[in-house]
């Protein structure tokens, strides 16, 4: 049996208490927003996840997400815990990389940067956003959204939860047709760019041209794509895959599927938050997830094995 | 439609007990059927729609998500107590419980 590290998107709110899970990773991420400030001239050291105070300001936002979860895989690392799969959830993609050694830290955080800028000019003039709906099956939302040009299911998280992303006017209008039409919950996603869809597929090839001088190594654990569920082993395969991961649809339902298949009994979020934990809650299959506020039970139960 | 017996209620509100008990970590002895599910609990709409999988594969219940979706914007559901009301509601009409 085995053990699957995952990594969550980027995080919109934080508990307050991230900081104080382990001693090592606050020390570590203490250190590396240091480090990271220094390297984009931008000053990422009052970050407080009490205040959650970048809140406000998305490609902050994604900083933190990433060098926080680059901190608990170092811990893992550290611990010289092995996973036998690593994937990553949309935006979890750089810190997977970074974790499964195809990049390094700095590396992440440029790619991070310049995919921000790209779809900045990519969405210049327009409004977009993303929504999130549970409790309509894909049939219920395929009619609220069939004759829309506009808007597209972007991602499935469980059989109950989709993801879409488009025009910040069809999003809204989407989501209201899907409360009347009883979804259980609906909300708009505090992201202003329609990831995972065909409005931001003409920043792929620039994307590509500008990480073109990043040398990506072959990945240390085998990753699982979370757009086609496919097996990466290959650094061109993880080049390839965060290109598309801009304007791709993704699956999690079936990344997971593919995780407990492949023999997956604990899954372990390595990032803030337990987005990812709570909704293992509906993949089917005999496993164990765990948040970063269960780290010290994962890592007693990687010892169990 | 689902069997309603003298201890079905009972045996929903276990059920539901113990199901926030462990979800949120919570003794099971500091829920009370006035349990705020979001501000005592922490809960969540996952968790509700878990619930109702558990229900339905129980009582072998036929009914849509989106038919209970309905009734609970009509009838909110802020409590534990409550919360027994709409599965007791769910396995005694199914369905129908959007007409209520």
């Amino acid at each position: 049996m085995a053990a699957s590290i995952v990594f969550p998107a980027f995080v919109n709110e934080y508990k307050g208490t991230e900081n104080r899970i382990n001693r090592d990773i606050g020390i570590t991420f203490t250190r590396l927003l240091e480090s990271v400030s220094g390297y984009l001239n931008t000053d990422l050291t009052g970050f407080d996840f009490r205040r959650n105070n970048f809140l406000d300001d998305e490609l902050k936002s994604q900083y933190i997400s990433y060098i926080f979860s680059c901190s608990v895989a170092g811990f893992l690392k550290n611990k010289n815990f092995s996973p036998s799969f690593v994937s990553g959830y949309s935006m979890g993609i750089y810190a997977a990389l970074h974790y499964c050694g195809s990049v390094d830290f700095l590396q992440g955080i440029k790619m991070i940067k310049q995919a921000w800028e790209i779809l900045c000019r990519a969405t210049e003039g327009g409004r977009f956003g993303m929504g999130m709906i549970i409790g309509l099956d894909e049939t219920d939302l395929g009619t609220l959204i069939e004759d829309r040009k506009d808007i597209e299911i972007s991602n499935q998280n469980n059989p109950y939860t989709f993801i879409l992303s488009g025009t910040r006017q069809a999003i809204e209008i989407v989501l209201e047709a899907a409360r009347e039409a009883g979804a259980m919950r609906i909300s708009l996603l505090p992201v202003s760019k329609p990831y995972h869809s065909r409005f931001l597929k003409r920043a792929s090839p620039e994307f590509a041209e500008a990480i073109g001088d990043i040398d990506f190594m072959p990945p240390l654990y085998p990753y699982i794509s979370a757009m086609d569920q496919n097996m990466i082993t290959t650094g061109d395969g993880l080049r390839k895959e965060v290109i598309v991961n801009l304007s791709s649809r993704m699956n999690w339902m079936k990344t997971m599927n593919s995780l407990v298949s492949n023999g997956s009994d604990r899954i372990f979020e390595c990032g803030a938050g337990d987005g990812l934990t709570r909704n293992a809650r509906f993949i089917e299959g005999e496993f164990q997830s765990f948040s970063v506020d269960k780290l010290e039970k994962f890592i007693e139960s990687a010892a169990d094995k | 439609m689902g069997q309603i017996t003298a201890n079905t209620r009972a045996e929903v509100k276990e059920i539901v007990y113990s199901f926030f008990s462990e979800e949120c970590e919570t003794d099971i002895s500091r829920i009370h059927d006035d349990t705020n599910i979001i501000s005592d609990l922490e809960g969540d709409s996952l968790m509700f729609l878990e619930l109702i999988e558990i229900f339905k594969k129980k009582y072998n219940l036929s009914i849509e998500l989106k038919t209970i979706a309905k009734y609970i914007v009509k009838h909110p559901v802020e409590t534990i107590g409550q919360l027994i009301d709409t599965q007791m509601l769910m396995i005694e009409h199914e369905n129908n419980i959007v007409n209520l």
